[in-house]
């Protein structure tokens, strides 16, 4: 099946951003906006860029269960970052990560 | 007598052939051994044990243990001893605990991380010998990094973890990052000559912030950094010098998502060091002194 361009929904104030062909909805939805989503490990480990899908499907590359446990999996949730849309998909953004060391 | 160095790390990997792949052609470590468990040895070519990374495939990211290299058999006894005796559980691990190493001492840290402590481990030599060495040998792969320097681990109370280390293992303090109302953030520690062996920030109990990979200088980080880019590998800063520790560093994140570092530079501290203070006002320039501010993923991301 050729690789197709899919349309990112952002639940919160519905902005949407076309994810190229093979492209994560980290690379996306950083595209549409870097304040989006947190830079973290890009792999899969730290889990900073997690997110739930809220309509769409998805195809996940391996991820950490320490930041991913299964039932977190089952409600829909992924690491962005190994996240590839495989439909028009609506994404709904988590709280980031508190860092102590910043203002 | 004592401690010698941070021996080895063990590292959990989601995808453990992309991890052996990336630990050989990007840092240029050599796979030593693998074991019935599936755990993969690796050494740097300037080391002369037979492994300083273990690699181990797992469902998460993260760190599963360190191990302490002593000097003899003996130290694991005293070693066993004062630990126990401050209450510490001390289990004691058959030779053969991994490829190569004998006996060895088994607990945890405040922070939640397992320690190995061995004093034994087969020899299988640098690739450049012993004998009328050249200074480094033909045919490195990626960075060619020569070996493990540190690692730095996240504990909730750094400062309990910090006194773990000074008072029961006998590691001195080289630097220190506090609050302005004098509690510790984080500490840089040593049994080496090396500014740090292991380094304690405080974080999520029982994580990893990054392990580290010596180099040269500023030329190797340079050329460290185009293998990093060229490999796609996904960079979180760099190259840039640190204020605490003077060192030169890139960090970057293995195929599972654990941080790595390589560093070059710094300086010879000693037990009679006074010990170097940064306070929290000048965090930014503490750890990257160019940048002179902190990024978001360097102290939110561990594994």
């Amino acid at each position: 099946m050729p690789m197709s361009t899919w349309k990112v929904h952002v639940q919160a104030d519905g902005r949407e951003v076309d994810a190229r062909p093979g492209e994560t909805l980290f690379d996306a939805l950083r595209r549409l906006d870097t304040s989006l989503i947190m830079r973290g490990c890009r792999n899969g480990g730290c889990g900073v860029c997690k997110l739930r899908i809220a309509a769409g499907q998805v195809e996940t590359g391996p991820s950490s269960e320490a930041v991913l446990p299964p039932a977190e999996r089952a409600q829909g949730m992924v690491l962005a970052c190994k996240a590839t849309p495989r439909s028009d998909v609506a994404v709904e953004l988590l709280p980031r990560p508190v860092n102590p060391f910043l203002p | 007598m004592g401690i010698m160095r941070l021996g080895g790390v063990k590292i959990r990997c989601l995808d453990l052939q992309a991890s052996v792949d990336y630990y050989t052609k990007v840092i240029g470590f050599e796979v030593t051994g693998q074991d019935k468990d599936g755990n993969v040895y690796l050494k740097g070519w300037d080391e002369f044990d037979h492994h300083s990374l273990t690699l181990t495939p797992s469902n998460r990211a993260g760190l599963e243990h360190i191990s302490l290299k002593v000097q003899s058999p003996d130290d694991l006894v005293f070693y066993r001893n004062k630990l126990e005796g401050a209450g510490v559980k001390v289990e004691t691990l058959p030779a053969g605990s991994e490829m190569g190493m004998g006996e060895a001492l088994w607990f945890e840290d405040p922070g939640g991380h397992w320690v190995k402590m061995y004093a034994e481990m087969e020899q299988v030599g640098t690739k450049v010998g012993a004998l009328n060495p050249d200074p480094w040998p033909p045919g490195l792969q990626g960075i060619g990094a020569p070996r493990l320097d540190h690692i730095l681990l996240a504990a909730e109370d750094a400062q309990k973890s910090t006194d773990f280390y000074m008072h029961l293992l006998d590691f001195w303090m080289s630097e220190r990052l506090v609050t302005k109302n004098g509690d510790l953030i984080a500490a840089w520690l040593f049994r080496t000559n090396t500014v740090h062996d292991i380094a304690i920030i405080a974080g999520p109990q029982g994580k990893m912030h990054h392990f580290s990979f010596l180099l040269d200088d500023w030329n190797e980080i340079r050329k460290a950094a185009d293998v990093i880019a060229m490999n796609d590998v996904k960079i979180d800063i760099g190259p840039t010098r640190h204020g605490i520790s003077r060192g030169l560093t890139i960090y970057f994140f293995d195929p599972s998502g654990n941080r790595n570092e390589t560093f070059a530079g710094g300086y010879m501290p000693f037990p009679d060091s006074p010990v170097i203070t940064w306070t929290e006002d000048e965090i930014g320039r503490g750890i990257f002194f160019f940048q002179r501010e902190l990024n978001e993923a360097f102290t939110t991301v561990f594994t």
